[in-house]
């Protein structure tokens, strides 16, 4: 589907944010805007780095995050011309999908018409609701900036994120606020203790406007990365399907999806405790890079010793699998693409994959990878995607 | 411009697998160039795409690769054009090479010397400067200087030369703002 393109020259884009455009420039610049999203996302990007700077501050860091990175990408046997090891539908078989390979291999290949179709399915975007205590809801995708003073707090949003902060006054009685994030979208809320959360897709999250006595108590459906402030008197408790996580002031993720059975806490830094609502008794404290699970169906917890960049890799804009399964991988990518997916074929859904993917990627490009492994064919029909 | 004798050993270990060297190449100008990426691209994550995309070519096609320029000449000039592919296919263009005069400020071991016909506008730009910002501008980007170095020249503390060289760029945007407005009336 063949789109106008109007190239824009940056000086355009560097004089808006950083002096004046003249009304012919505006005009120009708009219509480049609406082009693609993927403008706007440039513009974006370029506008936070002229006013808050380059986010790349700890080089020792992010280099050697960087190299661990790297590392999975390179081959390090010898110089064997077929690195791309594909195997057949045999049991425990890990297929790379490469990102960098696409990068460098010829732009000439035209897509076929399925693969254009899923062009057209667009990732994930920032989409909240906002129920407040007495029921009334704002839609905060649409809102766009948001200001309110409501249940005791002063309440901002500005599209990616919602703020609480805290009037100075008792509070007689707690109040809750609902977050709702639909499928294909994500959110980030910062609460009145500090406390800072990313929603994903598909995920609710009820928490006081205040935080006054003994705890700080949230209840969560989907999944959650949490940063929480310390207070070492007021533990941070979540509540997600039964499952009951107490915090003192530490980062972690949960994932807590009511389809599943499983529910799986990753701790990221500091100290959590983790246990079954309705069975004290049984209570189990998570050390970072340790993962907790829940088997709902049969009450059991347990826990291993987890890499968890894995599991924190969405907040951070990308999706990492490791030796999943198509169709737990699936799982996930249809609540960010907000798609439906189907097999022809039952086999399909246990094979196997590990690749590091961009969030922010339209689904076709998800589905090209999937189609170089030469193992996996795909037919899309409007939202539906169908695996063969 | 002949290579000098160490590059073309580091990119002979390189093709010859040396995991070694390959990560102190990588640890020594992975952050350089990604802070020069963000000039073009301001994407963080965008931006170590990129320059990781460059490293996995280097590993997997260094026996094809006909290496010509010094190592730090490769990567810089191969993270440009990773650059500029990825704006063509934004669909902007950067005429002005304002993207170029970014990308060089970012870097902290910035020294204009790769290119020539940047050189001419960056001075054109700094005869505008007052003299005592002109005068440490030019001892960073066109001499390529040190920090320390420009501290003991100037005999004043390093962080008041990076004050100043802070001042000198914000100072130096608007100047390069008005030129381009001429450009584009005329």
């Amino acid at each position: 589907m063949p789109k106008e393109h109007t190239i824009i020259d940056f000086e355009i884009i560097w004089k808006k944010i950083n002096g004046n455009l003249i009304a012919q420039e505006e005009l120009f610049l708009s219509k480049w805007l609406d082009e693609s999203p993927l403008h706007r996302q440039y513009y974006e990007s370029a506008l936070r780095f002229y006013r808050e700077g380059s986010n790349f501050i700890d080089a020792k860091r992010e280099t050697e995050k960087a190299w661990k990175s790297l590392q999975t990408k390179i081959s390090k046997e010898g110089r064997s011309s077929s690195r791309w090891i594909v195997p057949s539908i045999a049991v425990v078989a890990a297929i790379f999908l490469i990102v960098d390979l696409i990068w460098f291999s010829s732009k000439t290949e035209t897509p076929a018409v399925t693969a254009s179709k899923a062009q057209q399915i667009k990732p994930g975007t920032n989409q909240a609701t906002l129920i407040l205590n007495d029921g009334s809801v704002h839609n905060l995708s649409t809102s766009g900036t948001l200001v309110l003073n409501a249940d005791g707090a002063e309440i901002k949003s500005r599209g990616t994120k919602l703020e609480y902060i805290e009037k100075i006054g008792a509070a007689t009685e707690i109040k809750y606020n609902t977050l709702n994030i639909p499928r294909g979208g994500e959110f980030n809320l910062q609460l009145a203790d500090g406390t800072n959360v990313w929603l994903n897709s598909e995920t609710v999250l009820r928490y006081p406007v205040q935080f006054t006595g003994k705890e700080r108590r949230v209840e969560l459906s989907g999944e959650a990365y949490f940063e929480v402030a310390k207070n070492e008197k007021v533990p941070f408790i979540v509540e997600s399907g039964g499952q009951m996580v107490k915090v003192l002031g530490t980062k972690f993720n949960i994932s807590s999806y009511k389809e599943n059975h499983f529910i799986y806490t990753t701790l990221v830094h500091g100290s959590i405790e983790v246990s079954i609502k309705g069975k004290p008794e049984i209570v189990q404290i998570l050390t970072p890079n340790e993962q907790s699970t829940i088997d709902m169906t049969e009450g059991k917890i347990s826990k291993s010793t987890v890499d968890p960049y894995q599991f924190i890799a969405w907040k951070e804009g990308r999706f990492v699998f490791q030796d999943q399964t198509l169709e737990s991988m699936m799982q996930t990518l249809s609540k960010w693409y907000d798609i439906e997916v189907a097999y022809a074929r039952e086999d399909l859904k246990n094979m196997r994959f590990t690749g590091n993917l961009r969030r922010y990627d339209d689904f076709g490009e998800v589905l090209n990878k999937l189609k170089k492994t030469n193992e996996v064919d795909f037919a899309v029909d409007n939202k539906k995607i169908t695996l063969k | 411009m002949t290579m000098l004798i160490e590059d073309k050993i580091l990119f002979n270990e390189i093709k010859n697998r040396n995991l070694k060297v390959y990560e102190a190449l990588f640890s020594n100008y992975y952050p350089g160039l990604v802070r020069f990426a963000e000039g073009y691209l301001f994407d963080k994550q965008v931006c170590e795409d990129i320059v990781q995309n460059i490293f996995v070519y280097l590993w997997e096609n260094a026996e094809k690769i006909n290496f010509e320029v010094s190592v730090k000449a490769y990567f810089f000039q191969s993270v440009k054009n990773g650059c500029l592919n990825h704006l063509r296919n934004l669909q902007i263009r950067d005429r002005h090479n304002l993207m170029y005069i970014e990308a060089l400020l970012n870097r902290e071991d910035a020294d204009g010397s790769e290119d020539p016909e940047i050189i001419l506008q960056i001075r054109h730009a700094i005869s505008r400067l007052p003299e005592q910002m002109a005068g440490v501008f030019n001892l960073k980007y066109l001499e390529g200087k040190k920090l320390k170095e420009i501290a003991s020249i100037k005999q004043i503390s390093e962080n008041t030369i990076k004050t100043q060289l802070l001042r000198a760029k914000d100072k130096l945007r608007k100047i390069l703002l008005e030129t381009t407005t001429v450009k584009f009336i005329l």
